[in-house]
C-alpha cells in the first residue's frame, strides 16, 4: 500500500474533508428538526430555520 | 455496436414513456414548470443531483483531472458547502413566496419588470452557451458508441431531449432525472472496479499514475489561485443556478428541502469522487489522448465489456440529458413566462400559454445545436464552458438573490446594476483577463459592490416589497406555516 499512502493528503484529504462536511450537515439537520419539533410540541413559534 | 444500440434504444424508449406519462399528469402551468410544487425529498434530492451532474462531470471533470492532476478534486468540496448554504441560509427566505421562475422572483422582490426581463435575457444567453457544451459531449459519446459523426450525434441527442421535455415539462424532467441518476450511479460504480482491475490493482494504479505524471498528487499541477477561484465558481454558481433555485420552489417544504439537499450532496460528491478515480485509470491506460474530454468515452469503449461499456456511455448521456432538460425548462420558462407573457401578451389564455411554453422549450433547445452546426462554440474543453456558465450565474444572480432576501435596503437599481455589471465583468475577464484567475472572482465582486453601492445611492424599496421575505421579528412565523400563495402569473 506504500504508493497509495505516498499519494498523501492531496489524495486522502479530499475524502476525509468530505466525510467531515457530511457529518456536520447531518448534525445540523437533526438539530434544526429537533428544534422545530420542540417548538411544535410547546406551541412556540419557529424562527427562520 | 448492436449492444450499444439496444442499451440506448431501451433507455430512450423508457424516457419517451415517462414524457408521455408526465403529459397526462400535467394540467396547469405550475404542474408544467415546477411539478406542482409538491416534490418529496427523494425526487427532490435526485433531481438536484441529476441536474447538477452533467457531461461536465463525466466528460469535462475527468478531462481536467486527466490533464491537471488530483488537486482539482479539492474544487469539488465546494459543492456540499454550496448546497448546505442553500438549505440553511437561502431556501428558508427564498421560498417564502413561491414563484414559477427566478426572473419572477426578481420582479416580486424588486418590484421591477425590467429586473425580470434582464434576468430572463441572461438566463437565455447563458443557457445556450451551457447547453452547447453538453451537446458537444453528447456528440462525442455518439461518435464513440455508434461511430456516427459527432454532428449527427449532437442532433440526435437534442431531438430525444426535446421530445420528452416539451411533452411532460418539469414532471417529465424530474422522473427522467431519477432514472438517469440510477443509470449514472450504476455506470460509475461498475466502471471503477473494472478500470482498476484493468490497470492491475490499486497499488499499480498509483505507481503508474505517478510514473506518467509525477505532479498528479501534488499541489503544483494547477496554480493555487486558479484552484481557489474554480472552487469559488462552483460554490457561487451552484447557489445561484436558476435550474436549482427553481427546484426549491418545486419541493414541498423546508424539511423536504433539507433532506433532499442531503441526498443531493451525497450523490453529487460521491459521483464526482468515483469519476476522479476513473480519471486516474485513464491517465495510465491512455496517456496520450488528444483531449482530456475523450478519457471517459475511451474507458467505456476499450476497458469495459461491451454491455457495461454501453451502460457507462448511457450514463454519460443520462448525465448530459438530465442537465440539459432542466436548463431547457428554465430557459423555456424565461422565454414564455418572463418575456412573452409578462412583456408582450399579459392576457394570453392558458391554452395559448401551454403552446408558447412548449415552443419556448423547442426554441432554446434548437438554438445551441444550430449554432454548433454553423461552427460557433466548437472545440472548447467541456469543463471550461461549464465553469464559464457557473461563473456567469454567480456574477448575475448571487448578489440579487441572497442579498435580496437578507438586506431590505437592496433596490431594483442595485439589482439591475449587479446583474448587468457582474455579467459584463465576467465576460471581459474571460476575454482579456489573466487566465490564472477564473473570471468568477472579479465578476462576483463587481456584482456585490454594484448591488450595495447602487442600492445605497437610490431610494429604499417599499416595506411591502420586502416584507414577504423577512420574518417580522426574532419570534417569526414558522417557515413551513407560511402562506403558500398560488403560483403566478
Amino acid at each position: 500500500m506504500s504508493a497509495v499512502l505516498d499519494a498523501g493528503f492531496v489524495f486522502w484529504g479530499v475524502f476525509l474533508v468530505f466525510l467531515a462536511i457530511l457529518a456536520a450537515y447531518v448534525l445540523w439537520m437533526v438539530a434544526v428538526e429537533r428544534k422545530e419539533t420542540g417548538r411544535g410540541e410547546t406551541g412556540e413559534p419557529e424562527g427562520p430555520g | 455496436m448492436t449492444l450499444s444500440l439496444l442499451t440506448f434504444g431501451f433507455y430512450f424508449a423508457v424516457v419517451f414513456a415517462i414524457g408521455a406519462y408526465s403529459l397526462s399528469r400535467t394540467s396547469s402551468e405550475a404542474d408544467y414548470w415546477i411539478a406542482g410544487g409538491n416534490l418529496g425529498w427523494l425526487l427532490g434530492g435526485a433531481t438536484l443531483a441529476a441536474t447538477h451532474t452533467s457531461a461536465g462531470t463525466f466528460i469535462g471533470t475527468i478531462g481536467v483531472m486527466y490533464t491537471a492532476g488530483w488537486s482539482f478534486a479539492w474544487v469539488v468540496l465546494s459543492l456540499p458547502l454550496a448546497y448546505w448554504f442553500v438549505a440553511a441560509v437561502l431556501a428558508p427566505r427564498f421560498t417564502r413566496v413561491r414563484e414559477l421562475t427566478l426572473p419572477a422572483f426578481m420582479e416580486t422582490r424588486y418590484r421591477s419588470p425590467a429586473a425580470r426581463a434582464v434576468a430572463a435575457a441572461i438566463i437565455l444567453v447563458a443557457t445556450v452557451v451551457y447547453v452547447q457544451a453538453q451537446i458537444v459531449a453528447g456528440g462525442i459519446v455518439a461518435n464513440v458508441a455508434f461511430g456516427v459523426p459527432v454532428r449527427w450525434g449532437m442532433v440526435g441527442f437534442t431531438l430525444v431531449l426535446l421530445v420528452y421535455t416539451t411533452l411532460g415539462g418539469m414532471l417529465a424532467v424530474v422522473y427522467t432525472d431519477l432514472l438517469q441518476l440510477a443509470i449514472m450511479v450504476l455506470g460509475a460504480a461498475v466502471a471503477v472496479p473494472l478500470a482498476i482491475r484493468q490497470v492491475g490493482g490499486v497499488e499499480p494504479l498509483f505507481t503508474l499514475v505517478e510514473g506518467v505524471n509525477p505532479l498528479t498528487f501534488t499541489w503544483q499541477a494547477m496554480p493555487g489561485a486558479l484552484l481557489f477561484t474554480m472552487g469559488l465558481a462552483f460554490l457561487l454558481g451552484s447557489v445561484s443556478s436558476p435550474a436549482q433555485l427553481v427546484r426549491l420552489y418545486a419541493m414541498r417544504d423546508m424539511r423536504t428541502i433539507r433532506r433532499g439537499v442531503l441526498l443531493g450532496i451525497v450523490l453529487i460528491t460521491g459521483m464526482n469522487l468515483m469519476v476522479f478515480v476513473l480519471s486516474l485509470a485513464a491517465v495510465v491506460l491512455f496517456p496520450a489522448l488528444p483531449t482530456g474530454d475523450l478519457a471517459m468515452p475511451m474507458i467505456a469503449r476499450s476497458v469495459l465489456p461491451p454491455f457495461l461499456g454501453a451502460l457507462v456511455l448511457a450514463a454519460v448521456t443520462a448525465a448530459m440529458m438530465s442537465t440539459v432538460d432542466s436548463l431547457l425548462i428554465v430557459a423555456g420558462s424565461a422565454l414564455s413566462l418572463d418575456i412573452y407573457q409578462r412583456l408582450l401578451d399579459p392576457g394570453a389564455s392558458p391554452r395559448r400559454m401551454a403552446w408558447v411554453g412548449r415552443s419556448g422549450v423547442v426554441l432554446v433547445g434548437t438554438a445551441p445545436v444550430l449554432l454548433l452546426l454553423s461552427g460557433v462554440g466548437e472545440g472548447e474543453l467541456v469543463q471550461f464552458i461549464v465553469l464559464l456558465f457557473t461563473g456567469l450565474m454567480a456574477s448575475a444572480f448571487f448578489a440579487p438573490v441572497v442579498l435580496g432576501v437578507y438586506w431590505r435596503r437592496a433596490t431594483r437599481e442595485g439589482a439591475l446594476a449587479a446583474m448587468v455589471g457582474g455579467v459584463t465583468v465576467t465576460f471581459l475577464w474571460e476575454a482579456v483577463g489573466p487566465a490564472a484567475l477564473d473570471p468568477v472572482l472579479p465578476g462576483f465582486l463587481a456584482s456585490v459592490a454594484l448591488l450595495i453601492g447602487v442600492s445605497l445611492a437610490t431610494p429604499a424599496p417599499p416595506r411591502s416589497a420586502t416584507d414577504p421575505y423577512f420574518p417580522p421579528g426574532p419570534a417569526a412565523a414558522s417557515l413551513d406555516d407560511r402562506p403558500r400563495p398560488m403560483p403566478h402569473p
